[in-house]
């Protein structure tokens, strides 16, 4: 049963509208994360995909729709006190690949999430993920990847606490 | 025109009559305000010279093709309404119960009304319902704005055009003296030919009635008051450590953007107002207010057009309006009582790309307009996204009163007089957000604060706790005022702790 608190929570499509540089927006006014509460089991949606910011925003529904339904493997990320990993699933099936360090400097505004670990191979390791609170039991993220040319968005998520 | 921060102390959404009232009166007390509006400048003579460059025509000429009509809400498949002008003046929302006009553009309702300044119908009206609110404490608030908008009753002597009290001096079956109080007005009234035209509903470029901007927005600005145009506030967000978060819709780069403020007054008419409010509710943004959309009311707005075909008049001519009348008593010869009735012209119709045989044809007729206090016992709802009206006209005995006074009107007149029998229409929808004495049966307290939202407080027509019967600007003035007032005095007994949590000070995007 959902508890009060849940029922605050915004639906899950709240976001598909938005452009990336809508949520780089979001993003930069959400406050920093005082303490690292990212523990356990996170349902993830994406959001804000590079190559979709100038669709209508009916096909981005449409597309951050079917994303977010069984056809995309991805479940979302699990994490413990100082790493974690991606959750991918078929049906019942689950498998948790794609590892990350989780870092949160005390005078960081961002809880990190570096890819760059020895058991990605080499293409995922520029990955660099950045999480920050949205509101109690919600995150907003993204993925971002290191260039020569510097650091690019490639796509929004959202981190939603599951009961286990 | 707006800094390039994230956070401000201060955030007021709208600049009509609650609006603009509450952020010049923080302003005028040193408070560091940010004034958020979805509409454009309006090109008028006092925005002109205040050199504000980028401005929206009002619906004169071909204009009126993209300038007039904003945005539209129908019952079935535009039920969200469909933007369809930035720069229109109007907003229409059409509901199977009750049709609803607000207006778009810096200075809000004040360039599309009547420029009738009064107070309620009853002179309690705002007296039992909270603590802290009366009637007699008001009343400085009402002197106030009566006196920035210059607002005076027209004396018989000025010989404006089409004014009721020398229109009907002779009339057998209406009447317009001294027993039919006419409304102060705050337009132009020196006998200049030019301020007796195009002066009313389709706003008044060359400033003959006193619009909000030239009143009192661009004086605040001179004393620091941030004024940000086609900014729309499309939802809020209460912050777990205190203030809230706007997602924005900057409408002249399209982009949305987000804003930090300790507090916010919410002014964006009532309409705008009800649709944010239940909106941030249900993406989970705000939380509680239960008695929300409750007291809705379209204050007894009745409008009909009274087909004079007069040959030799011109009605479009006068004041925004030509003033009250009743009818006469054939016994006494005394004004019968009766609803508050005031008559109009199509005022602006020269303006307008229409053939000249129909305009001719329209400064003939004359619109009647009837207003009334209500039971304010409508219901607005949220229902899949749309805002929805449920207002039961039978359970509303004004609107009864005011279509058989059209009905009498026609019947002495002998010329036909037009309304909707049963589709109320409103220029001036209120309540739903309203003043109550406890969260079950209002939405904000006797400060203007929402109950259970700390820092969020409503400062326009929503919040009115009962129908005033009459043009509701000033009430809404009045309540704003009183509002701003208590924030300023809170603030100086109480210096609230800041304590915001760690937040990125990064540049907005502008």
């Amino acid at each position: 049963m959902a508890t009060a608190e849940q029922h605050l929570l915004p639906p899950s499509c709240f976001l598909d509208t938005h452009r990336q540089d809508d949520l780089d927006a979001l993003f930069d006014s959400l406050a920093a994360p005082t303490v690292d509460e990212l523990q356990g089991v996170y349902q993830g949606r994406l959001i804000g995909i590079t190559g979709l910011n100038r669709a209508p925003a009916i096909a981005k529904r449409v597309v951050y729709g079917l994303l977010g339904t069984w056809i995309n493997p991805w479940r979302g990320k699990q994490f413990s006190s100082s790493s974690g990993a991606n959750r991918w699933g078929l049906g019942s099936l689950t498998l948790d690949w794609g590892a990350y360090q989780k870092t949160h400097a005390a005078e960081s505004s961002v809880i990190s999430l570096d890819y760059n670990v020895p058991a990605n191979p080499r293409i995922m390791r520029p990955i660099l993920g950045e999480v920050r609170p949205f509101r109690d039991g919600l995150w907003l993220a993204r993925m971002r990847y290191r260039t020569r040319n510097g650091v690019k968005t490639l796509l929004y998520f959202t981190l939603r606490e599951i009961d286990q | 025109m707006i800094e390039k921060l994230i956070h401000y102390p201060t955030i007021v959404i709208g600049s009509g009559f609650g609006g603009a009232v509450a952020a010049s009166t923080l302003v005028d007390a040193g408070e560091q305000v940010l004034l958020l509006e979805r509409g454009p400048w309006r090109d008028s003579e006092a925005v002109r010279e205040a050199g504000i460059e980028r401005r929206a025509s009002l619906p004169v000429g071909r204009k009126a093709l993209t300038h007039l009509i904003h945005r539209v809400s129908l019952p079935g498949i535009l039920g969200k309404g469909q933007r369809l002008s930035s720069r229109g003046l109007f907003d229409l929302h059409l509901d199977t119960d009750m049709t609803v006009v607000c207006s778009n553009g810096v200075g809000g309702g004040s360039h599309v009304y009547s420029a009738m300044n009064t107070r309620p119908q009853e002179s309690d009206y705002w007296d039992n319902h909270v603590d802290g609110v009366s009637s007699e404490a008001m009343d400085d608030h009402y002197a106030w704005m009566l006196d920035r908008m210059g607002a005076r009753v027209p004396d018989a002597q000025e010989q404006i055009p089409n004014w009721t009290p020398g229109a009907f001096a002779e009339s057998k079956d209406f009447v317009a003296d001294e027993g039919v109080p006419q409304p102060a007005m705050s337009t132009r009234m020196a006998g200049e030919q030019e301020d007796y035209c195009n002066n009313s509903y389709f706003g008044s470029a060359n400033g003959a009635k006193a619009t909000l901007d030239r009143v009192l927005i661009l004086p605040a600005m001179k004393k620091g008051l941030q004024v940000a145009a086609e900014q729309e506030c499309l939802s809020l967000w209460m912050l777990p450590d205190g203030g809230y978060r706007l997602e924005i819709m900057d409408h002249r780069i399209k982009r949305r953007r987000y804003l930090i403020a300790d507090r916010i007054i919410l002014a964006a008419g009532t309409l705008n107002t009800l649709r944010l409010l239940f909106h941030s509710r249900a993406i989970g943004g705000l939380k509680g207010m239960p008695a929300l959309g409750l007291g809705f009311s379209g204050n007894g707005d009745s409008v009909a057009w009274w087909a004079l075909n007069e040959q030799g008049a011109d009605f479009s001519l006068g004041t925004p309006t030509h003033g009250r009348f009743a009818l006469r008593d054939a016994g006494t010869g005394k004004a019968m009582p009766g609803p508050y009735i005031t008559r109009f012209g199509f005022n602006g119709v020269n303006t307008l790309p229409l053939p000249k045989w129909l305009k001719a044809r329209l400064r003939r007729d004359a619109i009647l307009v009837g207003m009334g206090r209500d039971r304010a016992d409508g219901v607005a709802l949220w229902k899949r996204g749309r805002l929805k009206f449920r207002y039961i006209a039978q359970n509303n005995g004004i609107l009864a009163d005011i279509q058989a006074f059209f009905a009498e009107v026609a019947r002495r007149s002998r010329k036909p007089v037009r309304f909707l029998k049963n589709q109320p229409l409103t220029v001036h929808p209120l309540g739903g957000a309203r003043l109550a004495a406890n969260e079950r049966d209002g939405v904000v307290d006797g400060t203007g604060q929402v109950y259970g939202l700390p820092g969020l407080y409503i400062a326009d027509a929503s919040a009115l706790p009962a129908s005033p019967g009459m043009p509701p600007s000033m009430t809404i003035a009045a309540w704003s005022r009183h509002l701003a007032l208590g924030m300023t005095a809170n603030k100086k007994r109480t210096p609230r702790p800041r304590t915001a949590p760690k937040r990125s000070r990064k540049p907005a995007h502008v």
